[in-house]
């Protein structure tokens, strides 16, 4: 079953992954079908798709936040396909749209780190880490975004914005090194200024660290420009997978046009915007 | 007179301060709109009451109290985590089951401690009025409650508590187990209000099973007053506040009973105080800028969003 689980290059894999939900109307809906998936490590996965294609669903069997129905989730080499998302901290971390979701917004800089660490280290004791500890952490992972948050550990996070909650988020994710990095269209909720800097800083964090990362983003051009290997997921299931050389002459153009022919022309009606639009 | 009334305040609000905190624990930590706290404050002085009676010391007798407290709340969390029951709905149904379960408990309807050794019995010993034997006693509790809180709010575990109370999302995210954290911030929190029905029963010598009813409002009211004494985050201020305010509520109520109200009204006065402490912090400004043009604007405007921002959760 866990064939490949000896294969000290792969980070994730995914076999056979299957999740349904019940639709309003008592409809049963797939939303990833039967879904396989190898990662090597330190390779920045970039997933695109339509609404509805499974990509969320996908990364949420991965974090812990839904249990595949059938199928098996193997984190570098650990079977951890029904264990719940707090107890896969210290293999998978996520970071999710909404800036809200990813710090506690009435918590400090620094205390949110302490949880982060806490949570890695899987314990909770009942006393403090120590400042130092949590605060050479934190710039040690902050410093490098330039962004100039080492300064503002004290700060109450919910008084930062978007875009800052988003760069701290990465970098909280980033603690103590996990197999896999979750990016569920982390940027998806800024302007563009604040979207670009995000994802530069994020793309400075994981290639120093050679962290293994799966991106949703609906950037197209930002995901075949940065990402080392780009799928792309319709009705629930991969139907484009390239990576290497393969990707350096796609274009964005080239990509709307297989995903048509691919899914039967059923496009998105942002994906049909684009591709009517000369630019 | 004056002098009199505060004495009496401090004396009766003190020891309602370990409620107060469990309330605060509970709702404002947590965000659980747990009602057990009243129930757990009557287990607590039922059980309180009857190992005093039996002759246990006083502090087995409280200690014991909590611990059923805490067991009381666990069961809410038990209801809520394993039938997937709404907080607020399990609490009213164990809330309900404890008021029988004080009763059993008791083996009869009320009991008195007259001639046991209490809580507040040492006084005596030391040549201090049973008055300030009580204060002390209550101030030392207090004190002691407050200091302890402080410390587990700031350690790594209470930040996780904290954290569940805000988001379980993102708690979750970050490698908390909440469900866990609920059950240990309701047992806390029910413990609590059971140390506070055990203090009141040994301070007045005697348990009746309806000492329960409207509890929670009481604790609600010293909650809310004491909120209003401060708008700062940090958990500190917010303790110290607290504790003032169950103190100046009762200062309020002390003073209701001298100038003459009917004892009758005690309960709806405490609700008045609720919400006229709510519509202060929420509206106090609102309704002087209501005079001109544009405050009434700036209030229609507030009053829309808050229509329009509205949220229904079905708990059934």
């Amino acid at each position: 079953m866990l064939r490949a689980s000896s294969d000290p290059t792969l980070d994730l894999q995914l076999s056979g992954c299957t999740k349904r939900f019940i639709a309003p109307g008592r409809e049963l809906v797939t939303a990833v079908d039967n879904l396989s998936l190898e990662v090597e490590a330190g390779t920045f996965v970039s997933i695109i798709g339509s609404n509805g294609a499974g990509k969320s669903t996908t990364l949420a069997m991965i974090a812990g936040n839904l249990l595949a129905d059938e199928g098996h989730v193997v984190v570098r080499g650990q079977d951890v396909t029904t264990l719940p998302s707090w107890r896969r901290i210290g293999l998978v971390s996520r970071v999710r749209q909404n800036p809200q979701d990813n710090m506690v917004s009435n918590l400090t800089i620094e205390e949110n780190f302490a949880l982060a660490l806490a949570g890695r280290r899987g314990r909770f004791p009942l006393r403090r880490t120590s400042p130092g500890k949590v605060r050479a952490a934190a710039q040690e992972l902050l410093e490098p975004l330039g962004m100039g948050l080492e300064d503002r550990l004290g700060a109450i996070s919910g008084s930062l914005s978007g875009g800052q909650r988003q760069a701290i988020a990465v970098a909280m994710a980033c603690l103590g090194s996990p197999a896999v990095m979750l990016l569920d269209e982390h940027v998806a909720a800024l302007d563009p200024n604040s979207a670009a800097r995000v994802n530069a800083a994020t793309e400075r964090l994981i290639r120093e660290r050679g962290i293994t990362t799966l991106m949703v983003t609906h950037d197209m051009k930002h995901a075949l420009d940065h990402a080392d290997r780009l799928l792309m997921m319709h009705q629930g299931t991969i139907v484009v997978d390239v990576c290497g050389d393969e990707l350096t002459g796609i274009t964005p153009r080239d990509l709307q046009q297989r995903f048509a022919a691919l899914s039967g022309g059923s496009l998105s009606d942002a994906s049909l915007l684009a591709e009517s639009s000369p630019a | 007179m004056i002098w009199n009334l505060i004495e009496i305040a401090v004396q009766v609000g003190l020891l309602y301060v370990p409620l107060v905190l469990g309330i605060y624990l509970a709702m404002g930590v947590m965000s659980l709109p747990d009602l057990t706290l009243q129930g757990s404050f009557g287990v607590g002085g039922s059980t309180a009451a009857v190992l005093t009676i039996n002759g246990q010391h006083p502090v087995v007798s409280l200690g014991v109290a909590m611990l059923a407290g805490a067991a009381t709340g666990l069961v809410t969390v038990l209801l809520h985590m394993k039938l997937r029951l709404n907080v607020l709905l399990a609490s009213i149904l164990v809330a309900t089951a404890a008021y029988s379960m004080c009763l059993v408990i008791m083996s009869s309807g009320n009991l008195s401690l007259f001639g046991t050794t209490t809580a507040f019995s040492w006084a005596d010993g030391v040549g201090l009025t049973y008055r300030e034997g009580t204060i002390l006693t209550g101030a030392g509790v207090a004190l002691l409650l407050v200091a302890v809180l402080l410390w587990f709010l700031r350690t790594d575990y209470g930040l996780s508590l904290v954290a569940t109370g805000q988001n379980i999302q993102t708690a979750r995210g970050l490698g908390v187990r909440t469900e866990l954290r609920q059950a240990v911030g309701l047992a806390v929190a029910n413990a609590l209000a059971a140390l506070s029905g055990g203090l009141v029963v040994h301070n007045q010598g005697f348990m009746d099973v309806t000492i329960q009813n409207g509890v929670i409002v009481i604790g609600l009211a010293g909650m809310m007053l004491g909120l209003s004494f401060t708008r700062s985050s940090r958990v500190l201020p917010i303790l110290v506040a607290l504790v003032a305010g169950v103190v100046v509520y009762r200062f309020a109520v002390a003073t209701s009973l001298q100038i003459g109200l009917n004892p009758n009204l005690l309960q709806l006065l405490t609700a008045a105080v609720v919400v006229v402490v709510i519509a202060v912090r929420s509206q106090g400004r609102s309704w002087l800028s209501t005079l001109t043009a544009t405050g009434r604007r700036q209030s229609r405007i507030a009053r829309t969003r808050y229509y329009e921002e509205d949220r229904v959760a079905s708990f059934i």
